[in-house]
């Protein structure tokens, strides 16, 4: 916004100053310097005589010399050409899995997997918007991860965004898996979303609060859907082979929403929490198979007919996190600490997941953390056949992780993480490498 | 006689106090959001009492790396400049924090953005193709240059030039505060040369590249730097090899900055028979240092100090 209003305000605010002046014993505070409106010309003088120093200042390097400065003044070097360029960066995740016992546990079964290969291609679109790219690269496919823009600054202190992204159904979803403190997704966004986590196409928007004197920030979005998405190389379930009786959705079903408030407060210029509440509702498809008499036109060799339903479905989510860094040591010493609750409201029942990670700084480049992982489920992910829901289980794991960064753009990653509880396989221990290399630009990380 | 004055001065005060409620604005000061503390300092000079200033980073802090906490957002919203160091000293956080403060005002390209190393003069400038084997920080430059006093004074006419863009009323006030920032810097810089004059070409060592720009213009040879590049921590054989090498030029002195680990560069002084130094490199970073002119003047004199002895 222009700055006008304000100045014309402080010049009447000088003016009446000035007319008070002559019955001023004391000037006030913010008229040290009352200039008489007849006086532009003087003004003028000041504007020249400013202009004049700053023009010497900026093109007089005798004033200090500086006796071994080997390049030419910056004017004469410009040095920003290829920023019109987006920045294109490129992560690649390399795993490698040394389990001991256990076969390969990979996706593709193999003992060295390159997982995935994300380019990401970001820049600034013209002064009202930036476009964000991330393609992920990988064994079996090419997948849009994210594709976005956003609208920086709208009016009313609104920021929207539109296209594919990752959603803020707590914190760690809105990380990219190769960039998150662990080496796979929490238990729980794999179980409901994936192995990618959460991530739909729409629309979002986001305003910034203060009423109570402390960070909020509001998110709203209204998104294509909420299904667990596909993932890559897993089958189709059998209802494939039966007739679907299909239905349209109405505008409603066509349709999901999320919410997300996030809260923040320093606590000291070392140590900050931050708490956040999601919800998410929207529509899934269930296939309910028809009631079948054989005596009718209904054989026996075939599946029955299934109908195409949709019913609701809703997340609820609460995430909290604490971190510390003492800000004169903050690149040997840190603490971060997060928890996440997620439910999922199904037409059955309720299902409820969760985790919680933390990960210590040891040194500049050394890290240790760990994660414990809960998350209800139905063994085997077997479609419930008709009406009868199957008593759900708790999956549980515990992970423990060091990781080494040589530098900024490059990390290794040991993890062991162990299956716990009734459903954990005959060999629970897991040991994976996770090497990770990134080239191009830097790439923010949001906090 | 003298009951009338203050009763006028009591009745002006109430005037003046209601007009002040009425338009909230009219001694409104600018408000300036810098990354660094040595930006915030110079910005105070220019601006005096018709700016108010905040910086991001602490003294103490590491300014390649700050933590774009969300309260920083809520700051940025209401800013009418920003102002930062630039060759993507701040990359790795203010890009984020200027993206979701909704401020077109002080985005890139905005009134209120303003890009210091557009006027400084810049040392490490690679000359050629840049790649990262180069260290991981500082791929355009040396981004430290406000520790040259000549780029402090480029930086105060920067701020000066928008204070008076921003605010014309102001611009009086702004070029006055320039003329004697200036002049008590030239004078001091004066001081200075000639306090360090008995030690030019003495060899010394520092942590981080930040100490290029300081270390020229006191006149000392730098034999070497703790990190064998820009962000990167030295190797047992790189460090021996720099030890050998600081022995042979006799080396004086190792400069550190407060927010490095001084444990290596204390076996490399011991070893190599300099002293070690732990010098302010923002204001802030120590109390004595607690504007432009005093961070130089203090690191003047500890390292004129450090070498005679
Ligand atoms: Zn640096």
């Amino acid at each position: 916004m222009s700055h006008i209003p304000g100045t014309a305000v402080r010049r009447i605010g000088a003016l009446v100053a000035l007319a008070f002046a002559g019955a001023w014993p004391v000037r006030p505070a913010h008229a040290q310097d009352p200039k008489p409106p007849a006086d532009t010309a003087a003004a003028d003088t000041t504007k020249d005589a400013l202009a004049r120093e700053i023009d010497r200042l900026l093109r007089d390097t005798a004033g200090v010399p500086l006796p071994d400065y080997p390049r030419a003044a910056p004017a004469q070097q410009p040095r920003t050409f290829q920023s019109l360029n987006p920045d294109i960066s490129a992560i690649g995740e390399l795993l490698a899995d040394l389990s001991p016992q256990r076969a390969a546990t990979l996706e593709d079964g193999s003992r060295f997997l390159m997982r995935e290969t994300e380019l990401g291609i970001q820049a600034i679109v013209d002064p009202f918007f930036r476009a964000d790219f991330f393609i992920g690269v990988h064994p079996e496919e090419v997948e849009v991860e994210e594709a976005y823009v956003t609208a920086l600054a709208l009016p009313g202190g609104l920021q929207a965004r539109v296209g594919r992204f990752h959603l803020p159904l707590g914190k760690i979803n809105l990380t990219h898996r190769p960039e998150i403190l662990t080496v796979d997704y929490p238990l729980v966004l794999r179980e409901y979303f994936g192995e990618e986590g959460f991530a739909s196409s729409g629309l979002g928007l986001s305003r910034i609060f203060t009423p109570l004197g402390f960070f909020q920030e509001v998110q709203v979005y209204a998104l294509s859907g909420i299904e667990r998405e596909e993932e890559h190389g897993e089958e189709e379930g059998e209802a494939e082979e039966a007739e679907v009786i299909e239905r349209q959705r109405d505008v409603f079903e066509q349709l999901a929403f999320l919410g997300h408030l996030r809260n923040y407060w320093d606590l000291s210029s070392a140590a900050n929490v931050e708490l956040g509440f999601s919800a998410a509702v929207g529509s899934v498809e269930r296939l309910v198979p028809l009631p079948c008499d054989p005596s009718e036109n209904c054989p026996l060799d075939q599946p029955p007919p299934v109908q195409q339903t949709f019913e609701t479905q809703a997340f609820y989510g609460a995430d909290f996190t604490m971190r510390w860094r003492p800000p004169q040591r903050s690149i040997y010493r840190s603490f971060a600490w997060n928890t996440e609750v997620v439910a999922n409201d199904t037409p059955e029942q309720l299902w409820w997941g969760g985790f919680t990670q933390a990960q210590w700084q040891l040194s500049r480049r050394w890290y240790l953390g760990a994660r414990f992982d809960a998350v209800q489920t139905l063994e085997e992910h077997e479609e419930t056949e008709g009406a009868e829901p199957a008593e759900p289980e708790w999956r549980r794991a515990a992970s423990g992780y060091l990781t080494f960064f040589p530098s900024e753009f490059s990390r290794f990653k040991l993890g062991v993480e162990r299956e716990l509880g009734a459903l954990a396989s005959d060999d629970p221990w897991r040991v994976i490498l996770q090497t990770t290399f990134a080239i191009g630009p830097h790439r923010p990380h949001a906090f | 006689m003298t009951t009338k004055p203050s009763k006028i001065k009591t009745l002006t005060v109430a005037i003046a106090l209601l007009t002040a409620a009425a338009t909230p604005l009219a001694a409104d000061p600018l408000k300036v959001v810098t990354t660094t503390t040595d930006l915030a300092a110079i910005a105070r000079e220019i601006g005096g009492s018709r700016v108010r200033v905040k910086s991001i980073a602490l003294g103490t802090q590491d300014p390649h790396f700050v933590e774009p906490k969300p309260s920083l957002i809520l700051d940025l919203r209401d800013a009418d400049v920003f102002a930062e160091i630039g060759l993507q000293l701040e990359i790795g956080w203010a890009p984020l924090l200027l993206d979701q403060a909704r401020n077109p005002r002080i985005s890139r390209g905005g009134r209120g953005y303003l890009d210091f190393s557009e006027v400084a003069t810049v040392l490490d400038i690679p000359m050629r193709r840049v790649t990262r084997a180069e260290g991981d920080i500082h791929p355009l430059g040396n981004p430290h240059y406000w520790l040259g006093p000549e780029n402090g004074k480029r930086i105060a006419a920067l701020f000066a030039q928008k204070f008076a863009e921003l605010d014309p009323d102001g611009t009086r006030e702004y070029t006055n505060h320039l003329m004697e920032f200036v002049r008590r810097l030239d004078a001091a810089a004066a001081r200075w040369r000639e306090q360090l004059e008995p030690y030019r070409g003495t060899p010394v060592v520092a942590y981080h590249t930040s100490w290029k720009y300081f270390l020229l213009f006191a006149g000392m040879e730098i034999v070497g730097y703790i990190e064998p590049k820009p962000g990167i921590p030295p190797s047992p054989s790189y460090l021996a090899e720099l030890i050998e090498r600081m022995r042979r030029a006799g080396a004086k002195a190792v400069i550190v900055d407060p927010f490095y680990d001084a444990k290596v560069p204390r076996l490399v002084a011991e070893r190599a028979g300099a002293t070690l130094l732990i010098l302010p490199s923002s204001v802030g970073g120590a109390a004595e240092a607690d504007d432009y002119i005093s961070l130089l003047e203090y690191d003047v004199t500890k390292l004129s100090d450090a070498i005679r002895r």
